[in-house]
This record gives structure tokens, sequence and C-alpha cells, in this order.
């Protein structure tokens, strides 16, 4: 046993190395089962076949890519203004909450493939219905972190910003910094997936492409 | 150009003051027709049992909650006139330092809310006398109740309020520190034109600290006693051992009923 302690130790590659070899060991397993199992039946494409076609259609791909990641930003840019609006608005009037939460959420719900029709004879032919769809993604998931965040402000501290005779914006505006930042970042990246995958299908060929492009 | 009107201790008046809160099984009465005056640069200190309406009767003073029945004046005008200068401080029982500022920051802050000029020396001197030199930076994370506390009253005097109302400042810390702030920071503001209403639960700290202890009865609450202190300024912990100190506390827990003997809870 004492020959096993004073062995060299085994080196152990770090963790930068380890992903990138479990990425590299992913592709190819997908390459060999797409050349192999699935060969023919045209159900995946090869990874290297992937990388070739964008290659040749770079400018249509880059295209592309740039007009979607613009839309995109432009809906959470919207998304996340809208909801801090409402945000503020509720913590002005609490008494609305319960009304602006409910139609956030009824609107949230709407299934994209009904709203694109609408928005699309409302803006025409424009980037308009594509950055909506994005922003209709992004506020509500914004919207209900931003309330928690002002409702778990601590009574002193607004007490304290009163006791000084300002008014109720100003003690939301003072001291709810700290409570909501925690809630609200977390929030604000939450949606960015559902937001770049919705956008992904709105602008993909098929039948959403008939109403979103 | 006059010269500036020279700062007096503000004249605090409550008469038949009541509030009554609302509750579904009917109203909740907390305050029955509070008179009161309070010592215009003096300090007067609210005693009474838990449920009374002590801080209520602050909370109106200050103007965080509207009474149900009566008026509160300061110098002969509603206490908002006051608010709206930035002349009221309120220290609460939880220290209320906003997390995410720095000791220095936390003081300045009560600057901003008075819509006064910052007044960076004035912050700087003021975090020296409550003994919280080198800690500017810091996070109130980073400090012990106390020294939060410390920096609560150095927030309330950077404006120099007329009025200082003390919601059990000292009620969350330990009884050693309570008994070092009891003697180092009243000092400070003491000597200034406020006038001061402390609420406590301890006896022995609003004799020390008041020149006047209100006694209040349980709810509704009411003023049932009114006890001169007179012991010499400025207090040491020296007058804490004097036959005068434990007479006026013995005379406040007497009116309060502390020491009576009561029947043992039948389980």
């Amino acid at each position: 046993m004492r020959g096993d302690v004073l062995a060299p130790p085994v080196p152990v590659p770090g963790p930068v190395v380890r992903t990138v070899l479990g990425w590299a060991g992913v592709v190819v397993l997908w390459e060999v089962v797409a050349r192999t199992a699935l060969a023919g039946t045209r159900l995946i494409g090869t990874p290297t076949a992937m990388v070739a076609a964008a290659v040749e259609h770079a400018p249509l791909y880059g295209r592309a890519l740039g007009v979607t990641l613009g839309e995109a930003a432009w809906g959470f840019l919207w998304g996340n203004l809208a909801a801090v609006l409402l945000a503020g608005l509720v913590a002005v009037l609490p008494f609305l909450e319960r009304m602006v939460l409910r139609v956030a959420l009824v609107v949230f719900c709407l299934p994209l493939v009904a709203l694109g029709p609408i928005l699309r004879v409302v803006f025409g032919f424009s980037d308009g219905p594509q950055i909506t769809l994005a922003a209709l993604a992004v506020y509500y998931t914004t919207l209900v972190p931003l309330l928690v965040g002002l409702r778990a402000v601590p009574a002193v501290w607004t007490d304290l910003v009163a006791s000084y005779g300002r008014g109720r914006s100003s003690r939301w505006c003072g001291c709810a910094r700290g409570p909501r930042c925690p809630t609200w970042r977390p929030g604000c990246r939450s949606p960015s997936r559902r937001r770049s995958s919705g956008r992904w299908s709105a602008s993909s060929p098929g039948p959403s492409a008939a109403w979103a492009s | 150009m006059s010269p500036p009107a020279e700062r007096t201790a503000p004249q605090v008046a409550c008469a038949g003051v009541t509030k009554t809160f609302d509750g579904r099984g009917g109203g909740v009465q907390a305050l029955a027709g509070i008179d009161l005056v309070l010592r215009p640069g003096g300090l007067t200190a609210l005693v009474g049992p838990s449920g009374c309406g002590k801080s209520t009767l602050l909370r109106i003073i200050a103007g965080l909650e509207q009474p149900s029945g009566g008026s509160v004046l300061v110098d002969g005008a509603a206490p908002g006139a006051l608010r709206a200068r930035g002349e009221i401080a309120v220290a609460f029982q939880d220290a209320s330092l906003l997390p995410w500022r720095t000791v220095e920051a936390n003081v300045a802050l009560a600057l901003r809310l008075a819509r006064r000029p910052s007044a960076p020396e004035k912050v700087a001197r003021l975090i020296r006398t409550v003994g919280l030199e080198g800690f500017e930076s810091a996070r109130p994370a980073q400090l012990s109740g106390g020294m939060r506390q410390r920096a609560a009253i150095a927030r309330c005097l950077v404006t120099e309020p007329r009025l200082l109302l003390l919601d059990e400042p000292f009620g969350a810390v330990d009884e050693l520190t309570r008994r070092r702030l009891n003697l180092e920071l009243p000092p400070i503001w003491q000597g200034s034109p406020t006038t001061a209403l402390l609420v406590t639960h301890s006896i022995p700290e609003a004799v020390l600290l008041a020149d006047e202890v209100i006694v209040m009865s349980a709810r509704p609450g009411r003023i049932a006693a009114r006890v001169s202190v007179d012991i010499e300024r400025p207090r040491r912990a020296r007058h804490l051992h004097t036959a005068e100190f434990h007479a006026l506390v013995d005379q406040v827990g007497d009116l309060l009923g502390v020491d009576r003997d009561t029947e043992p809870v039948a389980v």
C-alpha cells in the first residue's frame, strides 16, 4: 500500500479541457449515429453537412441571423420597458395590481399563432409583428419578479422615506432597488431563451412565416 | 439679507388623540383621548405595557399614521409642514439601513430625502461622533447591531432635526451595547434645539434618558401618569447607581405594576 501512496498522482484535466472533450464526444457520437444507424432516414443531418451548408450559404444565414437578432433585441427592450412601467404603476397605485396582473397573464397566454395575423393586420408589412411577439414573450416574466421584488421592500424602509415627507413614488424609487434587483435580473434573463426560440420559429420557413415575415 | 431665523425646539401638543384600527371583528381601539405636551428641547419617554399604543402615538406625531380623532400640532401647525422641511427624524427599532449602501451613503441618504444639499464634511463628522470612524465604506451587513444603530442615529441627526422621534432605537441590541449607547449617543443631540420623544420598554433606559416619563395604561392607551426626572445632566454611568435613580425606576415600575404579585397560571 505504501507504494500506492508514493506513486505520482495521475494528471486530471482541468474543467475547460473536460468541457471541450465532452462536447467533442457528443458531436462525434452525433456524426457516427447520423451516418450509421440513421443513415438514409433523413431524420437528422450530420454536423459536418450542416457546417458545409452554413459555409456555402453564409450570406443568407448571416442576413437572417442579423435580422432575427435585431428584432429580438428590440422586442426585449420594449417588453422589459413595458414591464417596468406596469410595475411602477402598480407600486404607485397598488389597487391596480390584480387587474394589471390578470390582463398581463391573459395577453401573455394568448397563442402566438393567433396573435400573428392580427399583428400583421395592425402593423402591415413591417418588423412590428416580430418585435411585438418578442416583447410579449419577455414582459410577463419580467413583470412578475419585479412586483415580487417591490413587495419585498420592508415597511420600515418606506416609513423611513415617508418620515421625510416624501411621496409614494419616492418611497419606491428610493428604497426598492435592493429587493427588486435580485428578482428582476433573473426575470429579465429567463425569457431570453423563450424569446429566441419564439423568434426562431417565427422566422423559420413554414406556416408561421406567412404572417411573421 | 436678513439673518437666518434662530432655530428653536418645537412645541408638540396632542389633544384628544384617538386611534382605532379597522378589523374584521370590529375596530381595535389603540389610543383613547391622549392629551400630551412634549417639553420643548427636552426628551420625553413613553413607557407602557405591550400593545398600549406607544409606537402608534409616535407614528401619529411623525405623520406616518393619521389619528382617528383629536389633533397633533407642532408649533401650532400640522406636523406635515415640519416633515416636508426634513425637520423630523425617526429612529426605528430596526436600524433600517439600506443594505446596498455604505455607512456614509446611508447617513447621507437623509440629506437627499430631506432635499438638502449634500454635506460630506457633516456626514464624516457625525460618523466620527457616533464612533464609526474607519467604517465609512462598510455595508450594514459588515456591522454589528450596535454599530448599525449608531449609523441610524447619525442618519437621524445629519439633517439637524428639530423633532427627534425614537421608537425603541436600542431595543434590538444586547444589554451591554444598549447601556453603552444609552450613555454615549444622547449627549450628541442634547444641547441642540431638539425636542425628542422616546418609546421604550426599558424603565431604566427611560429614567436615564428622559426629562419626563409618561406612563401609559394598557389598551386602549391612555396616559396614566407623568413622572418628572430631575437627575442632573449630563448623565453618566454613576447615575445608574444612585438612590435617586433607583427610586424613580421603582416609582415608574409601581405605576406599571411590574412588581405586583400575580396568581400562578393554572395549567
